[in-house]
């Protein structure tokens, strides 16, 4: 088998498993926006009871406990799908394991296998504690500047607007509603936009100036990506928020380090000890040892976005052997005319040099003879 | 919408051919999206303040 066909077989083996992970991916990524939407929701809901027993609205109460039923359903129903996905992951990752668990019957193979788990794991722990650390600096500051928190709660909430424009404009008809699509793509969505990015520029000074290593890249993923959640008087919890969403990182680095001891001679490396570390500095100091890198991390590619690139390598090596091959079949032929050309002189030459070399002769036995005449005479 | 995700489970079949780096790559992935789920359906579980 050609080689060519050999990486094609590959590459077509692989994209199986990448279109079925990618997949998997987007399902779960839309499963956790649901579930924050919902939870939106039903905190909206208890907030309307709570405001209709203080006004002693009855009606008004009826339909928020309705509302807070159905989001509570939805949140029921939503939690049975992604119990189902996770069930579907569990497998999907036992056939893996037992794959590889097959494979590392070869010693050989076992241990090269296990560097790899191992690089990859560390390499997940040095995200996680960058990215917790991140989370942790916010904590700090938005504990320690109330303004900074307004900020973020100014950020959050022109988030949330947007979002609910955007939902409101897809219930819209163009036709009908076009005064209401008119004011919300005119006024209220640049409003929202422009909101966000004056709370997130004094957030982010604030930062500069006081050299906070807080990511701006970082920020608009936590606001955007992470659901804030809300009182029932619907201020914005932040502090909570923030809190729940470093507990999820310290979970997620302990699962990864407890995965790394399981593994025979494997270690967390040093850099993701060191954040680890049981330590309690100064607002001051934390601020001072972010470094440039945690300020702009270098971009990871997932795995699939590698074999995208790899594709499109091949593709573009492909055209460069094609021209590369043209090229060399044109200086080919050229060079084959030169050397006709030079054998073409070359007959010229040596004719020129035989009738040149046979007049010198001619010459010369024509001397020689009458050289013979005069000494006979 | 998730009828479709059955058909996302990966076989045996998708693993052979893989090399060991997407073998672990794919392994990790699947692990991290785990944690994700039981982020999603830990969501009642969270700290009050």
């Amino acid at each position: 088998m050609e080689l060519n066909d050999k990486l094609n077989q590959k590459y077509n083996q692989d994209k199986k498993s990448y279109e079925k992970i990618s997949k998997l991916n987007e399902h779960v990524k839309k499963a956790n926006n649901q579930m924050k939407q919902l939870t939106r929701t039903k905190e909206d809901a208890e907030r309307n009871k709570q405001r209709a027993i203080e006004d002693k609205d009855k009606v008004a109460e009826k339909n928020a406990d309705a509302a807070i039923k159905i989001a509570e359903q939805e949140i029921e129903k939503l939690k049975v799908n992604v119990s189902k996905m996770k069930e579907i992951l569990k497998k999907s990752k036992e056939k893996v394991d037992s794959y590889i668990a097959e494979l590392s019957k070869d010693p050989e193979f076992s241990s090269y296998i296990n560097s790899i788990i191992e690089k990859r794991y560390n390499r997940k722990l040095k995200k996680y504690n960058k990215e917790k650390e991140q989370v942790d600096l916010i904590i700090n500051l938005v504990k320690n500047h109330p303004a900074l928190e307004n900020n973020l709660k100014g950020m959050v909430r022109a988030t949330e607007r947007v979002k609910e424009l955007d939902d409101e404009l897809k219930k819209l008809d163009p036709v009908k509603d076009k005064k209401r699509i008119d004011e919300i793509n005119n006024v209220e969505f640049p409003t929202a936009m422009s909101k966000k990015s004056s709370n997130k520029k004094m957030f982010m000074d604030f930062c500069i100036k006081n050299n906070v290593g807080i990511d701006k890249d970082f920020l608009d993923k936590l606001i955007e990506e992470q659901g804030f959640s809300h009182t029932k008087d619907g201020d914005i919890r932040v502090a909570k928020t923030l809190k729940n969403i470093s507990k999820g990182y310290d979970k997620r680095i302990a699962t990864y380090e407890k995965a790394i001891e399981k593994i025979p001679g494997a270690k967390v490396y040093q850099e993701n000890m060191q954040k680890n570390a049981p330590t309690q500095p100064s607002e001051e100091r934390e601020f001072n040892d972010v470094n440039t890198e945690d300020i702009h991390p270098a971009k990871k590619f997932k795995w699939w976005e590698i074999r995208k690139r790899y594709k499109d390598w091949k593709e573009k090596r492909n055209v460069k052997k094609i021209e590369k091959e043209n090229s060399e079949k044109i200086q080919k032929s050229s060079e084959n005319s030169e050397k006709f050309r030079n054998a073409y002189k070359y007959d010229i030459v040596k004719d020129y040099v035989d009738e040149k070399e046979e007049k010198i002769f001619k010459e010369a036995l024509k001397d020689t003879k009458h050289a013979d005449r005069d000494e006979e005479r | 919408m998730y009828d479709e995700l059955n058909e996302m489970e990966i076989s045996r079949g998708d693993l052979e051919g893989l090399n060991a780096e997407d073998l672990v790559d794919l392994k990790v992935e699947l692990e991290d999206l785990i944690m994700d789920c039981d982020e999603i359906l830990d969501v009642d579980n969270e700290e009050d303040e």
